[in-house]
């Protein structure tokens, strides 16, 4: 049985492939002056108008090519997603400031831990030690100069999602001294006014504390 | 019948992508496309994310891994490739070696940007490379640089005869930009109907946000807007009319004034409501007319000098 996965990778390379090629063929002929030049461009401009169509007509990623998925998710009321909070040497619950996991995106995390929740759920205990030792020296990190890694000023583009900071150099917390990561499911309705996150119903779903 | 239809094809296809455009049209779009690419690149590390344990590569499908040639483990690597693509990417901007630069920055930055998602997918519409590498191929094939470029005399943009050259590659990378608004739109309707552009739907994303980081919202305006009955109505009416109608930015100089405003906006609403920030709506200016911008400030420079006194 042929992986078809893996033919449909190799498909969209030779996509790609085939858009240089048509690229460099038309801008070669602008260097020798061919005749072919308007032919040339009329057959690049021509694949990437049906390529890209295709693509998003089939709602199928083909990157660069793409359908633009983005914003298209559709919500009923009741929404279930994660949080992470961090735990201190006394056992004690802090929220997690998500810029300290740069460069990793939490849209990103939250997607993979959903997944790794129903997969693999092995593969965080895999990760959390590491995930847990980059919280802890953002955490320092912020406390001795001032600003979370990755942070190159306001004039750097955002992330994705744009976080105001939940951690500040002089916040009540003090000098923070992580030691354990736990993920919660918490549970809301969009149609009613949001809680705070300590009133939303959770189950926690990962838990790592180091030893 | 279907002659006469097919030659007025022809014709409005000929318009469309072959009508004379301006030199500096199209060198605004290469300087466009070239330092917005070098901004998000210098903001973000993303060969770091090559260094990330190799635990959470469990769902990056080996064939896909070939195929952007993107490997665990290999950080020093990425940042070599990061420095060789701002080194290419400045002689775009510069219009410099243009059309190989381009090509190179092109196929470092296919290889870099599935970096940013391999978590969890191979396609990183959204993390402002998308357009970029699109572009970038394009201008490999155009006369992008024949004003506004470094390293030579400056030649008057209306020095020079508008052409059919100056014309396609810029129509190419607006309907790029176009298509962002577009599938978005099919998208919606293809998986989830007409329900999607419902007020119960606008007002759920307008406060998916304040549910998710309570007491961090960057302003109140999704639960205003989730508040209002009115609002949201017309915010599904508003999503509809412009993710569908946006398209026609391609053909009508009318749709450009109107709906690029409004995509402004648009996105302004969802910084400022969902807390998303689209890295790409600075695109939207392949969308201005420089070369009337710079024959404006010309005009303008030119009547201070004749106005002052010798």
């Amino acid at each position: 049985m042929p992986n078809l996965t893996a033919i449909a990778d190799m498909a969209r390379l030779v996509v790609f492939l085939a858009f240089v090629i048509l690229a460099v063929r038309a801008g070669g002929m602008l260097v020798r002056s061919s005749g072919g030049r308007r032919r040339a461009v009329g057959l690049l401009v021509a694949f990437s108008v049906v390529v890209s169509m295709t693509v998003g007509a089939m709602q199928h990623e083909m990157w660069p090519f793409t359908h633009w998925p983005m914003d298209n998710e559709y919500f009923v009321a009741e929404y279930s997603g994660l949080r992470p909070v961090i735990v201190d040497e006394k056992g004690i619950e802090h929220d997690l400031d998500l810029r300290a996991l740069y460069p990793i995106d939490w849209m990103d995390l939250h997607t993979w831990l959903e997944r790794t929740r129903r997969r693999n759920p092995e593969a965080f205990a895999r990760v959390a030690p590491w995930l847990l030792d980059k919280i802890a020296r953002s955490r320092r990190g912020l406390e001795a100069g001032g600003r979370l890694p990755g942070d190159r000023g306001p004039f750097a583009a955002r992330p994705r999602l744009v976080l105001p900071p939940a951690w500040a150099v002089d916040d009540s917390l003090g000098p923070l001294d992580v030691k354990g990561l736990r993920i919660y499911e918490f549970h809301a309705n969009l149609d009613e006014p949001p809680r705070a996150a300590t009133d939303q119903p959770r189950t926690l779903i990962f838990e790592y504390i180091e030893p | 019948m279907s002659a006469r239809w097919l030659g007025r094809l022809r014709h409005e296809w000929e318009r469309l992508w072959y009508t004379p455009g301006d030199a500096a049209n199209l060198a605004a779009a290469r300087i466009i496309i070239a330092a917005h690419a070098m901004w998000v690149v210098w903001s973000w590390d993303i060969a770091a994310l090559s260094g990330i344990p190799e635990g959470f590569w469990w769902q990056a499908r080996l064939s896909a891994q070939w195929r952007f040639l993107s490997f665990p483990g290999r950080p020093g690597v990425e940042q070599s490739i990061e420095a060789l693509a701002l080194v290419a990417l400045l002689a775009v901007l510069l219009g410099i070696w243009t059309r190989v630069a381009a090509l190179a920055a092109a196929v470092m930055l296919y290889h870099l940007a599935p970096l940013q998602t391999f978590l969890v997918e191979t396609d990183p519409h959204a993390r402002g490379f998308t357009i970029a590498v699109l572009s970038l191929v394009v201008l490999s094939a155009a006369k992008c640089a024949d004003v506004w470029r470094a390293g030579t005399r400056t030649v008057g943009a209306s020095a020079i005869a508008p052409h059919w050259e100056y014309t396609w590659p810029l129509r190419l990378m607006q309907l790029f930009v176009a298509q962002i608004y577009l599938f978005g739109f099919w998208g919606k309707l293809y998986h989830h109907g007409l329900g999607w552009f419902s007020p119960e739907q606008i007002g759920r994303q307008a406060v998916l946000f304040s549910h998710i980081v309570p007491g961090h919202q960057l302003s109140n305006l999704g639960s205003v807007i989730a508040g209002s009955a009115i609002l949201t109505t017309l915010g599904a009416g508003a999503v509809f009319l412009f993710e569908l109608g946006f398209v026609t930015t391609l053909f009508s100089k009318m749709a450009r004034r109107i709906l690029v405003p409004a995509a402004v906006g648009f996105h302004l609403a969802i910084l400022l409501s969902m807390q998303i920030f689209f890295v790409s709506m600075f695109h939207l200016l392949l969308f201005v007319n420089w070369s009337w911008i710079a024959g404006r400030l010309g005009g303008l420079r030119l009547a201070a000098r004749r106005a002052t006194p010798a």
